[in-house]
């Protein structure tokens, strides 16, 4: 009887401190909600606020708005750039009621952060990935609120895609590293073999061949966007390999360390690191979505919305510069700011043919070009001049 | 792939295997007291946050290493308190553990402001050896180049092969985890044996986890350690739970890390995935041999005890 009972206590306590634990787990890793400078209100008050909101009086206390954010916003890359962008609107309009969720994977737990959304009152909602098939049914099933979502294709009279043209500053960085490279090999890791990342990479890759046309680019991609072991890993392999430039692919500050380390410079991803690493710090562009977003609330509040896709790029405000590192010279900046004026001008072609493949396919005749409404369709090829292959999905 | 790639890859590949071999080490202590203990990732992980808030706080490597050492053994115990005092199921109470491990972590990682995902690497790791022997050619990189704690590694190596082997308390150790009844009738305490051992098992993959942050990535994120705890226990198997052959595994594993993007920069069309499952079919090839030949496998197979709880009054 009493080796019973102590049996029966050791199995609860057991269970119990199990439970406990578990709950632990659990509760940490459940998406945290942040509300900035906020104050609870009902939501039931701001079902029809969309059309109701006084921007005359500059107060936009009833308009709400949601971001939804796939990774931590602390990433300093991907997500740092859509929370600033969207805390600079939020700085636009007095009084706005804007939150975020961060930690979102795309799939299931997607479309219940966009349901949360929803239910809490928003006005408009924010995904900042390639959540399109989680919220779609969402935004059918609530056609009195927004939806903006980065990239996505599926249109609905209440939702509006994005994306932004990353070439434009990508080819900016191509210079710098084209012009700073003494072994003539840049490394550039990417996360997954997407159109807007070959495209980037490409266009990256014209650049620093406008000014090394030796240069070779080595790419090896990563499959994951931020995971800086395997990025650290990804870094030493391209350092190891003659690498003396390596831009990255949003990712994170594992590529300054390591060039750091080597005497090797490295260019960021819609990231201001020059703090970082200062001596290897060379240059990064910066994606700017405020003024999509600023553009959309505006035109949800007057009733004016539009569905449908955006693509901006240097000339639309998208597309900006962080500082530049101390080694990039002045003859590289003056170059940069021609071709900047070039491509806001319409004087300068970025994807100007012929331009091949690695493969030798001619992918861009002689006077031909991708026009700027369609380059969100390109590229699964990568330009002569890159090492690396588009791996098989 | 010209020599000096070669070179500078094994000299990565050595780095990149000390996580490895400081939880290997550290778990092969602990099934050496019959204690079977999954949670190594888990204890990577809280050792690798802590260890990086540490040296943050500090900018000392000893001080990120002891932090996150006695963050593992701290996450060790509840594991030695729930499978050697509680004597619930040992493979429940890890895997528990490494849940519990990654979201602990996690947790420390955001809470404070600000959080540890955007801290900066306070840390500075030197090479040990003077700059002479670090230039002599291949060698110099592979051999020389590195910090006290890879050296520290493998003289740990050798102290464990020596401490299982050769001393009164190794003596205890292994038969603790051989035949629990048997060492407790010769007086030695199986619990206090057992909860020392799983401590030290702690302590290993702790320091595994917060030199991985402060030293190899420079960095935080959740899930940093991404399976290196996993791999450190299928090592233990595949090392037949002896010290020098984990030693050899930890440096063809960390080999096998960063191999993937040489392979893919060598134009060779290796997919990561299938390095990354490699250990692990090691591990399966290793358990199928030992159990196809029980005459060799006696030298290579678990300490006969090994998770099997141990109760004086159940006999």
């Amino acid at each position: 009887m009493q080796r019973r009972l102590t049996f029966h206590l050791r199995t609860f306590f057991a269970l119990l401190l199990g439970l406990a634990l578990i709950a632990t787990a659990c509760g940490s890793d459940a998406p945290s909600v942040s509300v900035e400078g906020a104050t609870e209100e009902a939501s039931e008050t701001t079902d029809d606020s969309a059309e109701s909101a006084d921007d005359a009086s500059g107060d936009f206390s009833d308009f709400k708005v949601v971001m939804i954010l796939d990774g931590s916003a602390e990433d300093g890359g991907w997500n740092t750039t859509h929370l600033r962008s969207g805390k600079k609107m939020e700085a636009n309009f007095p009084g706005i009621d804007f939150s975020y969720v961060e930690e979102i994977e795309p799939g299931q737990p997607a479309t219940n952060a966009f349901q949360d959304a929803v239910d809490s009152g928003a006005d408009l909602v924010i995904g900042t990935t390639f959540y399109q098939f989680d919220m779609i049914d969402v935004a059918a099933e609530n056609p009195d609120v927004y939806f903006l979502t980065w990239a996505g294709f599926e249109d609905q009279p209440n939702v509006g895609h994005f994306t932004q043209a990353t070439e434009d500053g990508r080819y900016m960085d191509g210079i710098v590293a084209g012009s700073l490279t003494e072994t003539n090999i840049i490394g550039y890791p990417v996360g997954f073999p997407f159109d807007e990342v070959n495209r980037a990479l490409n266009a990256f890759t014209l650049g620093a061949q406008e000014v090394n046309p030796d240069v070779e680019v080595r790419a090896v991609y990563l499959n994951t966007w931020f995971d800086p072991a395997i990025e650290q890993q990804a870094a030493e392999a391209l350092a190891n390999a003659g690498a003396d430039v390596i831009a990255h692919e949003v990712g994170s500050q594992v590529y300054a360390t390591v060039m750091a380390e080597r005497g090797g410079h490295v260019i960021g991803y819609t990231n201001d690191w020059s703090d970082f690493e200062p001596e290897a710090w060379a240059s990064s562009f910066l994606i700017d979505w405020s003024t999509y977003y600023i553009e959309q609330v505006e035109a949800i509040i007057a009733g004016e919305f539009e569905s449908g896709f955006s693509y901006g790029g240097l000339a639309e405000g998208w597309i900006d510069f962080a500082p530049y590192g101390p080694s990039v010279t002045d003859e590289t900046l003056a170059l940069i700011e021609e071709r900047k004026q070039g491509i806001i001008d319409g004087t300068f072609d970025i994807f100007e043919g012929p331009i091949v493949d690695n493969q030798g396919n001619e992918v861009i005749p002689e006077g031909g070009t991708i026009e700027f409404g369609d380059r969100n369709t390109c590229c699964q090829w990568l330009i002569e001049g890159i090492v690396g292959e588009i791996p098989a999905e | 792939m010209n020599e000096s790639v070669l070179v500078l890859s094994i000299a990565s590949a050595v780095v990149a295997s000390i996580p490895i071999l400081y939880a290997a080490l550290g778990e092969i202590i602990t099934n050496r007291s019959g204690v079977m203990n999954l949670g190594v990732e888990g204890m990577m992980l809280v050792g690798a946050v802590v260890g990086f808030w540490a040296g943050n706080e500090t900018g000392s490597l000893t001080a990120a290493l002891i932090a996150g050492g006695l963050a593992g053994v701290g996450l060790a115990l509840v594991h030695a308190l729930l499978a050697v005092t509680l004597r619930v199921d040992q493979t429940v109470s890890g895997l528990s553990l490494v849940i519990v491990g990654g979201g602990f972590s996690s947790f420390v990682g955001t809470s404070g402001e600000p959080g540890l995902l955007s801290a900066p690497n306070e840390v500075e790791v030197n090479p040990l050896l003077p700059q002479f022997m670090q230039d002599l050619p291949a060698v110099g990189p592979i051999l020389f180049g590195h910090d006290i704690v890879v050296y520290a590694g493998i003289i740990a190596v050798f102290a464990a092969t020596w401490i299982l082997n050769r001393t009164a308390t190794g003596l205890s150790l292994r038969a603790v985890g051989e035949d629990p009844a048997a060492a407790d009738a010769a007086g030695i305490s199986v619990i206090r044996t057992r909860y020392a051992a799983t401590a030290i098992g702690g302590f290993g993959a702790g320091i595994g986890g917060a030199y991985l942050t402060v030293a190899i990535v420079g960095t935080w994120q959740n899930g940093l350690t991404a399976g290196i705890g996993w791999i450190a226990v299928a090592l233990v198997i595949l090392a037949g739970w002896r010290p020098w052959l984990a030693l050899v595994g930890a440096l063809a594993f960390g080999g096998l890390n960063g191999l993937g993007f040489t392979l893919q920069l060598a134009q060779v069309d290796v997919p990561s995935d299938f390095l990354k499952m490699m250990p692990f079919i090691a591990a399966y090839l290793v358990v199928i041999l030992v159990s196809a030949n029980p005459g060799r496998a006696r030298r290579l197979a678990a300490p006969a005890a090994l998770a099997q709880p141990y109760a004086r009054e159940a006999r």
